[in-house]
């Protein structure tokens, strides 16, 4: 083996927590944008806005009954399915888990916190990714978004927030589980809470039932949000109902979250 | 000065009829420049002490510091000081090599051109150089070790935990890797290591303590060792033929020092 260095004097001080932040997302994101994983979700996100116009799109009462496009219409539920990308969030820790990566970074001058932030917003920014992607197709498929640009930037705003939240719970699910498979499945969880949503049609004509669930379920209110910004405009209220919606959800998956870390880091891993 | 001072350290995980013992009144203390071999079978609560030194893990009792820094009380100052490979190699495969010496740099607090030098210095004096751009994952298990080693020394640590760092490694990397342990131990640094092969603590320990039954069953210099098996009043070369495994048996057998 060749010499080494003399050894320096100085020891280096560890960097401020936003510099642990940004070395970190950069560390993950390169890992998450070789995940197939991922890719297959978007995939399947731009096939859903394609099934449903094919499917409903070409019935004329459909098209009436949400305003004449229906891309428009739909653009909002594809952006949620791209939400699930928000996972990555997860998966990211459980592989550190596993390949004791994670244990390292604990041995380091690394704040934990660091750790937690940096994976939850390589979530979010998959899920802003994702959706910047579909909203584009969308453009590209023959949506006109009526508040334009401007617009679905707050559509992709609402995403990212929302990808927030979702990153939380699949943090909340991969910490305690510590299971590729089962963090990769706990997005399923939340297509339910999708569905039982104006996903598909006005919520006006929602059986009751089902009505009843989504004026509960916070995924009605991003949806309905979006669908205001795409499809009639500036619209204050549904806008603030949507960005209060995905705050509260971000805020109590986060909050889950940090609960679930703080416990784990205290057990040890 | 001590570099790791160990005092009365227990470790119990679980309650009630469930509870089970990993460390019992553990003490021991390590000076600049030693290498300490912390002996044991599986389970024998060596990985569970190197998890307490590197802040992994909050000990029941007891108290240890590192650097004269307390391990519990100020745990991130304790990890500026120390480096570590754990057991299972614990790097991200998905990056190269130079990538992630790169970035632990960085987070160590180097500035970049800084970090890139001291990568160079590391690849250079691990032989890192025909892998440093691959992928880790799809190195053998003698360079991963290797590249855990680099890492653990990308900060200069004061202190370096090597928890059973030469399991799976071929002769030709295990010799290689004595070397440079050696040769961390002659620049200063404190070394502090846990394994099963009672051949290399011969080979690399200043001093070694056998844990059996959760506590240290005796500690001291092979030699000392040997020659307390070999009854301390005999001539030194009544030891010449004993190694650290005739020890190793006898404590394990007696559960009492040699």
């Amino acid at each position: 083996m060749s010499r080494r260095a003399p050894r320096d004097a100085s020891t280096p001080q560890p960097p401020r927590w936003p510099v642990q932040v940004a070395l970190l997302v950069g560390r993950s994101s390169a890992g998450a944008g070789r995940n197939p994983v991922l890719a297959l979700n978007l995939v399947l996100a731009v096939f859903f806005l394609l099934v449903y116009d094919g499917s409903l799109g070409g019935a004329k009462a459909v098209v009436d009954l949400v305003g004449g496009n229906f891309y428009n219409f739909i653009l909002p539920a594809a952006v949620l399915a791209a939400a699930v990308a928000g996972g990555a969030a997860g998966l990211i820790l459980v592989n550190d888990i596993q390949r004791t990566y994670l244990q390292r970074q604990l041995t380091m001058p690394v704040h934990r916190s660091a750790i937690m932030v940096s994976a939850v917003t390589v979530g979010a920014l998959q899920v802003a990714l994702q959706a910047i992607v579909v909203l584009g197709f969308g453009v590209l498929l023959g949506a006109e978004p009526r508040t334009g640009v401007a617009g679905l930037a707050v559509v992709v705003v609402i995403a990212l927030i929302w990808g927030l939240g979702f990153a939380g719970y699949s943090v909340m699910v991969g910490v305690l589980t510590r299971d590729v498979q089962l963090t990769s499945a706990a997005g399923l969880l939340f297509v339910p809470l999708i569905f039982m949503s104006p996903l598909l049609v006005p919520a006006s004509e929602l059986k009751p039932w089902v009505r009843f669930a989504s004026s509960v379920n916070p995924a009605s209110y991003v949806v309905e949000g979006m669908r205001a910004l795409i499809i009639r405009g500036w619209e204050v209220e549904p806008i603030v109902k949507a960005l209060a919606a995905s705050i509260g959800f971000a805020a109590v998956m986060l909050s889950g979250a940090i609960l679930v870390a703080r416990w784990s880091f205290r057990r040890g891993f | 000065m001590e570099r790791i001072c160990v005092e009365g350290i227990s470790k119990h995980f679980g309650r009630g009829s469930k509870r089970v013992d990993a460390l019992r009144d553990v003490s021991f203390a390590v000076g600049a420049g030693e290498i300490f071999g912390l002996l044991g079978s599986n389970s024998a609560g060596k990985s569970t002490m190197v998890s307490i030194l590197a802040t992994l893990m909050q000990p029941s009792a007891g108290s240890a510091s590192v650097a004269g820094i307390d391990v519990v009380a100020h745990p991130a100052r304790v990890r500026r000081s120390i480096g570590v490979v754990l057991q299972a190699s614990s790097v991200d495969g998905s990056q190269t090599g130079r990538r992630l010496l790169g970035l632990h740099a960085r987070l160590h607090g180097y500035a970049r051109p800084a970090a890139r030098r001291r990568v160079d210095e590391l690849v250079a004096m691990l032989d890192l150089g025909a892998f440093a751009e691959r992928r880790i994952d799809r190195l053998s298990g003698g360079v991963r070790r290797r590249i855990d080693l680099a890492l653990a020394l990308v900060h200069r640590p004061t202190v370096l935990y090597l928890d059973e760092p030469t399991g799976g490694l071929d002769p030709t990397s295990r010799l290689a890797l004595w070397d440079e342990i050696r040769a961390l131990r002659d620049e200063g640094t404190t070394i502090l290591l846990t394994t099963q092969q009672l051949d290399e603590a011969e080979r690399l320990a200043d001093r070694v303590a056998f844990l059996g039954g959760a506590s240290i069953v005796t500690q001291g210099s092979p030699a000392a060792l040997k020659r307390a098996l070999a009854r301390s009043d005999a001539p030194s070369d009544a030891s010449d033929g004993l190694t650290l495994e005739d020890v190793y048996l006898a404590v394990t057998t007696t559960g009492a020092p040699p």
